[in-house]
């Protein structure tokens, strides 16, 4: 009965971030994003990940969920490092938006959450939001950020990222089976 | 007259001698060259490029000691990895990188750090 309650807070939680990120996407759509605010929200999208995996990285045991974490912390950083200097070189500044602010706000929840499980519990709860996170993700990145990307070099950066994010997804669902063995 | 008899006398003794090396040294030194020139086009080198979380191509005929170099034109790093006995491992190669490795056998390969995307293939004709 403790497990059933337990998976249904996490199923419960999943929905309610999957659902934020659409509904922050949708209010998007009503208003043309900025390149200085698609930059924020790249930037931030990428963080909230690495602060994921450190999490990961210091509360898991599993290796495999180890492993994923550390490949999300190096991968998402490299995206930041190419974010920072495309910025840099177009001379922009990621400006603080409605969409970066609500991730945030969102995130620290999230991380609230996993901080507060240990074990199996936690190595499930990790990488069901990894899912979640990453499928949220890729749909504002191309349904949103790309089709407003105004720069050429940013749309391209954001289009280039896209099969990375796919990639991530398909190691967390692989993960994700391997947990329910 | 016998002075200028002489001089030509001496100017064919010393061509002679170096026209008869050149004529047997020549073709040998053509033979090396083309020996080389045969061995070298045995062997092909051929590029892999990791971009777009895929290699480019991703199934790759080569033969017998033709070199692959794999080159890494991504945003992040990957590595080369043999799946069935340790062919062969790249190190990671961070994005620019290269790693080059001389074809023994068939081989079906995978990046370690992106394993559900990233898979090739090279194979023996």
């Amino acid at each position: 009965m403790k497990i059933i309650n337990s998976l249904t807070k996490s199923a419960v939680w999943l929905v309610l971030s999957t659902s934020f990120l659409s509904l922050s996407a949708s209010a998007q759509q009503s208003q043309k994003l900025t390149d200085p605010e698609i930059a924020s929200v790249a930037v931030t999208a990428n963080q909230i990940d690495i602060d994921y995996a450190k999490i990961a990285i210091k509360k898991s045991k599993n290796p495999e969920v180890i492993n994923f974490a550390k490949t999300m912390e190096k991968d998402h950083g490299a995206v930041i490092d190419e974010a920072v200097a495309l910025v840099n070189k177009l001379g922009v500044t990621p400006k603080d938006n409605a969409t970066s602010q609500s991730l945030n706000v969102q995130a620290a929840k999230t991380r609230r959450m996993l901080n507060s499980k240990s074990g199996k519990e936690f190595d499930k709860a990790y990488v069901d939001n990894e899912v979640a996170y990453h499928t949220a993700v890729i749909g504002d990145v191309e349904n949103v950020l790309i089709p407003d990307a105004s720069n050429k070099q940013l749309h391209d950066l954001l289009v280039s990222a896209v099969p990375l994010f796919k990639a991530h997804l398909e190691h967390a669902k692989m993960v994700q089976k391997s947990l329910e063995k | 007259m016998r002075k200028l008899l002489a001089v030509s006398g001496i100017r064919v003794c010393l061509l002679f001698p170096i026209l008869f090396l050149f004529s047997c040294s020549s073709p040998d030194k053509k033979s090396t060259a083309n020996q080389i020139e045969t061995k070298e086009s045995m062997y092909k080198v051929d590029t892999v490029t990791m971009n777009m979380m895929k290699f480019n191509p991703e199934v790759l005929n080569v033969k017998k000691g033709d070199t692959v170099i794999w080159v890494n034109k991504g945003l992040v790093a990957h590595t080369v990895k043999s799946y069935q006995g340790n062919k062969f491992y790249s190190d990671t190669l961070e994005p620019g990188k290269t790693w080059k490795w001389v074809v023994e056998d068939s081989a079906a390969y995978y990046c370690t750090i992106h394993p559900t995307v990233m898979i090739g293939k090279l194979v023996l004709k």
